[in-house]
């Protein structure tokens, strides 16, 4: 078989699954995280594993620093080198002195707290910069930032596999074969996103699935569903009817994260609107608190269009005149965003 | 190279260390960096990494009784890497490989019609693979039961030696015979995993060399 157009295959899809998440609404209250966490990562060996997470952004994110591991692609497509990640990175599996606590009578001497899963005491974790702010006051600002693996379309995971266990369904969700991994962990170097972890109990490597049994039943994966902020979109990006269309082509306000890594992401975000700044007397401006050049650094200058789309809209909404866009955002009726993937989770 | 025919036990040769060993002929066999750069279609990621081959060099010793074939691996390797308690870490591992047809190539793991047949142990695992492969990407780690393949394992004073043994014959498909009296051909890898080696970065003996088995 010719490896180049071995790839290519198991790169090619016939549609895509595609989420939109508005960070305008997003709170941080990690309900996709649980959510994800209960269904998938509670095995032996995925404990340190948040395959859906919420991260404080601009910030360190989860695993830790992952906007500079590398891998991806360069402008003509060549693969960059990545790193791998670590435990502490990874944000750990915290165990607490819950015993000590609450059955060795040492209450008035006993702290609850956590250590690693080595030991030590915690340097570092998931969500360790929780609500840490960028800028300064009185315009400090950060935004939530919810993510999990993107089921790109030019997915470099799949080409750095040296096993070619990794490979995309006709839906256009990307799964590792868990049969034909070894743990070689290339995956882990080449996803710019930091989305792929190893499982050191199975000595394989594992991320997100996209919830695909529910999926395969017209349920929306469980990130999605359980957001109580109704931030999520959820469909085929061919399906003039989805949200996710209307969002992404016709309103071009859903963008993809970093999108020069070169992979094609198919979670697309609505960039944040932020509060108004101060100026240097304390009167309230026109200009956003979140400074356009580090959203541009997340999401490319289109966010500058983008953002106009949306403050344009927004103005219409508080002017009294009625908003397409605007509805959609508002998510009146939580089935209206899940496209034909609405059915129960029993 | 040869193996040497000696009427032993061949449980008794599963003690690396032990005497049954000794006066077999040893063969020391350099180890190079494996040329990765050939990987670029299997895993363009891989291919462009560089310092591995930390492994320069390994000693071989083969036996057979007849019935069972046994080798002897051993190599300096201060770093014993047998556990994985990081998500970053990986374990030693050494392979040995056999073409399971006239032509096939070591450094691309055989090829479509020209299979190859390896047996790989890894540190900290509790047998050995029997690994089935036709060209890059496309190796398959089977039980060690399929061909009664057995290993075991010693690291002390900064080496390790390992012994891998078969019996000769084997009924399943795939699988490489050696027969007394008949040549057969061998290539060694060696992963050192204190230098996060893994899949095609390792140390590699060339290309198959021919081995003379004793009748």
């Amino acid at each position: 078989m010719n490896e180049t157009s071995s790839k290519q295959n198991l790169k090619a899809s016939t549609r895509q699954l595609a989420t939109v998440i508005d960070l305008n609404k997003c709170m941080g209250c990690q309900s996709c995280t649980v959510a994800c966490k209960n269904l998938w990562t509670q095995r032996p060996g995925t404990e340190h594993m948040r395959w859906a997470n919420v991260g404080t952004y601009p910030g360190r994110g989860y695993p830790r620093d992952w906007q500079s591991k590398g891998g991806g692609y360069d402008e003509d497509g060549n693969s960059k080198p990545g790193k791998l990640i670590n435990l502490v990175e990874a944000g750990d599996n915290f165990q607490f002195n819950h015993d000590e606590v609450f059955n060795q009578q040492k209450g008035q001497s006993a702290h609850l707290q956590p250590s690693t899963s080595k030991g030590n005491k915690p340097e570092w974790g998931y969500n360790w910069d929780e609500d840490q702010t960028s800028g300064d006051w009185p315009n400090a600002f950060f935004f939530y930032l919810p993510r999990k693996c993107n089921h790109c379309s030019n997915a470099p995971c799949i080409d750095a596999c040296s096993r070619n266990a990794i490979s995309k369904r006709e839906d256009g969700i990307v799964l590792i074969d868990q049969e034909r991994c070894t743990g070689h962990r290339h995956c882990v170097e080449a996803c710019p996103y930091g989305m792929v972890y190893y499982n050191p109990s199975t000595g394989r490597s594992e991320k997100c699935i996209e919830c695909f049994p529910r999926v395969e039943q017209s349920i929306a994966p469980a990130c999605n569903r359980q957001c109580v902020g109704r931030t999520r979109a959820y469909g085929y990006l061919d399906d003039k009817r989805s949200q996710v269309y209307k969002l992404i082509y016709e309103w071009k306000v859903a963008l993809p994260l970093h999108p020069e890594y070169g992979t094609e992401p198919n979670v697309y975000y609505v960039p944040p609107m932020s509060t108004f700044s101060y100026d240097d007397e304390g009167r309230l401006t026109d200009e956003m608190r979140i400074p356009m050049d580090v959203l541009e650094e997340y999401f490319g200058p289109v966010v500058n269009g983008a953002l106009e789309t949306l403050v344009t809209e927004r103005q219409k909404k508080k002017d009294g005149e009625s908003s397409e866009l605007m509805d959609i955002l508002i998510s009146r009726h939580w089935e209206d965003r899940f496209a034909e993937f609405t059915n129960e989770p029993i | 190279m040869k193996v040497e025919l000696r009427s032993m036990e061949a449980a008794l040769l599963l003690d690396g260390r032990g005497s049954a060993w000794s006066g077999i002929e040893e063969t020391v066999l350099p180890l190079s960096p494996s040329p990765i750069a050939l990987t670029e279609s299997v895993s363009p990621y891989m291919a462009k990494t560089s310092g591995h081959g930390k492994i320069k060099k390994i000693h071989v010793r083969m036996t057979h009784n007849g019935r069972m074939f046994s080798m002897r691996l051993s190599w300096d390797d201060p770093e014993k890497d047998n556990e994985i308690s990081d998500l970053d870490e990986f374990s030693d591992a050494v392979s040995i490989m056999f073409p399971l047809a006239n032509g096939a190539t070591a450094f691309t793991m055989g090829s479509a019609d020209k299979p190859v047949n390896a047996w790989l142990w890894k540190a900290g695992n509790q047998e050995p693979f029997d690994v089935f492969a036709e060209g890059y990407a496309t190796s398959t780690r089977r039980p060690a039961k399929i061909s009664g393949l057995k290993a075991s394992d010693s690291h002390r004073d900064g080496t390790w030696v390992v012994v891998l043994q078969r019996p000769m014959s084997v009924g399943g498909q795939e699988m490489v015979q050696i027969e007394p009296g008949t040549d057969t051909s061998i290539a060694i890898a060696v992963w050192e995993g204190s230098n996060k080696e893994r899949s095609a970065q390792k140390a590699v003996s060339g290309e198959f060399k021919s081995v003379k088995v004793d009748a």
